[in-house]
């Protein structure tokens, strides 16, 4: 697919990538890459600005891609960018620390907003469904923002226990709702 | 340990370094070989993906219903002995209850005693303390009365039966006046009117010498 020559290049255009393999890319990948990038600059906006660029360089250079490596390609690609400007925000104005979620997010595609009320209405009954201190950890951590250790603080128990408590959490959410997508 | 178990406690590592990087509960170092790691390991790009959507999915989800998230109280604290916020509606309303009906236990038994002497009822041991006033008066008044009859009889009677007598009348509840009452019978041992009239209305500050004067 991205070799110059195969059979989705346009070799008119001097072997680069057909901009049909790049929209079909993009539709593959584009939401994962995406929230990958928000996990790493936790920025919604910042993350749809490297998505774009990475799929420009994906038209530009993806014909020198290896078959079967276009998508760890994608994802490498984005994260140096991604760090390229994480860094220069650094140098200018300290280092971005905050939680991914929360950052207020960019409104959803139409075809989003679909899978947002399916998968809301699947979030809710696997978090009812998790034990009473589990779910509790979860909240305090995603809905009020709260560190670990503070939420140990504030429960009176140990950070490892806190820790043990989200991570099956996670795990328990992760089996029952797959891969969530918002 | 089997290749599955092995894969998915590999998944399940790489989901929770992925919460935790994107959460910022990393050190900067092990943030920073984290990132390396990206680099190389597309799976792990795939959890920070896939730790995004679920927390994104979680935070899009309106919160549960949960009590209030409290600092365990301190030992001993009225909090720590208080029920759990979280118990249900009867049990509040039983505590309610149990309290109200202590309190009216409480006020019964202090109650009680101040009734007893014109009720003729028997006063519960431990509320005797409670009407010595008034037995202590009644006292007074014998023991006068007694003074008096000594000094027209030269006999003076035994302490033990004055006692006796204000015990009878602590104790028993019985009124003072039906105690001499019975006495009646015996001529020797008739009761001026004055002294029955300051036993019926003890404690009072009637004062038997003067009302001895009187009759």
């Amino acid at each position: 697919m991205s070799h110059c020559g195969g059979s989705v290049m346009a070799p008119a255009d001097g072997c680069k990538i057909d901009p049909a393999a790049v929209a079909a890319l993009y539709h593959e990948h584009a939401a994962e890459l995406g929230r990958f990038l928000r996990g790493v600059l936790r920025d919604a906006e910042l993350a749809r600005d490297v998505l774009q660029t990475v799929f420009v360089r994906a038209a530009e250079l993806g014909h020198t891609v290896r078959e079967g490596s276009l998508k760890p390609w994608l994802f490498r690609v984005g994260l140096n960018e991604a760090l390229a400007i994480r860094r220069r925000q650094a140098a200018r104005a300290g280092v971005m620390r905050r939680a991914a979620w929360r950052v207020e997010r960019v409104g959803p595609a139409p075809d989003e907003e679909l899978d947002r009320a399916e998968t809301v209405g699947a979030v809710r009954a696997a978090l009812e469904a998790l034990p009473e201190e589990q779910r509790r950890v979860v909240q305090m951590r995603i809905y009020e923002d709260q560190t670990f250790a503070a939420i140990a603080r504030q429960l009176g128990v140990p950070l490892g226990t806190v820790l043990t408590r989200m991570q099956l959490a996670l795990r328990k959410l992760r089996t029952r709702l797959g891969r969530p997508k918002l | 340990m089997t290749q599955k178990n092995k894969e998915t406690r590999g998944d399940d590592d790489r989901a929770w370094l992925a919460l935790r990087y994107i959460a910022d509960e990393m050190p900067a170092a092990e943030r920073d070989a984290f990132e390396q790691r990206l680099e190389l390991d597309s799976a792990l790009c795939e959890a920070v993906a896939e730790a995004v959507g679920l927390t994104d999915a979680v935070a899009a989800a309106p919160p549960l219903a949960t009590p209030a998230y409290a600092s365990p109280p301190e030992r001993n604290s009225p909090e720590r002995n208080s029920p759990a916020p979280n118990a249900p509606a009867w049990f509040h309303a039983a505590g309610w209850m149990a309290a109200g009906a202590a309190a009216c236990l409480a006020v019964v038994l202090t109650v009680r005693p101040f009734h007893t002497g014109t009720a003729g009822r028997r006063p519960a041991a431990g509320v005797t303390a409670a009407n010595s006033a008034g037995t202590s008066d009644r006292r007074d008044i014998v023991l006068a009365w007694f003074r008096l009859r000594d000094a027209d009889r030269e006999a003076t009677p035994e302490t033990s039966d004055i006692d006796n007598l204000a015990d009878t009348t602590a104790d028993d509840g019985r009124d003072a006046t039906a105690a001499w009452s019975d006495s009646d019978a015996n001529p020797e041992a008739s009761v001026p009117g004055w002294l029955l009239a300051a036993l019926s209305s003890a404690p009072s500050d009637r004062n038997p010498a003067k009302a001895s004067e009187q009759d």
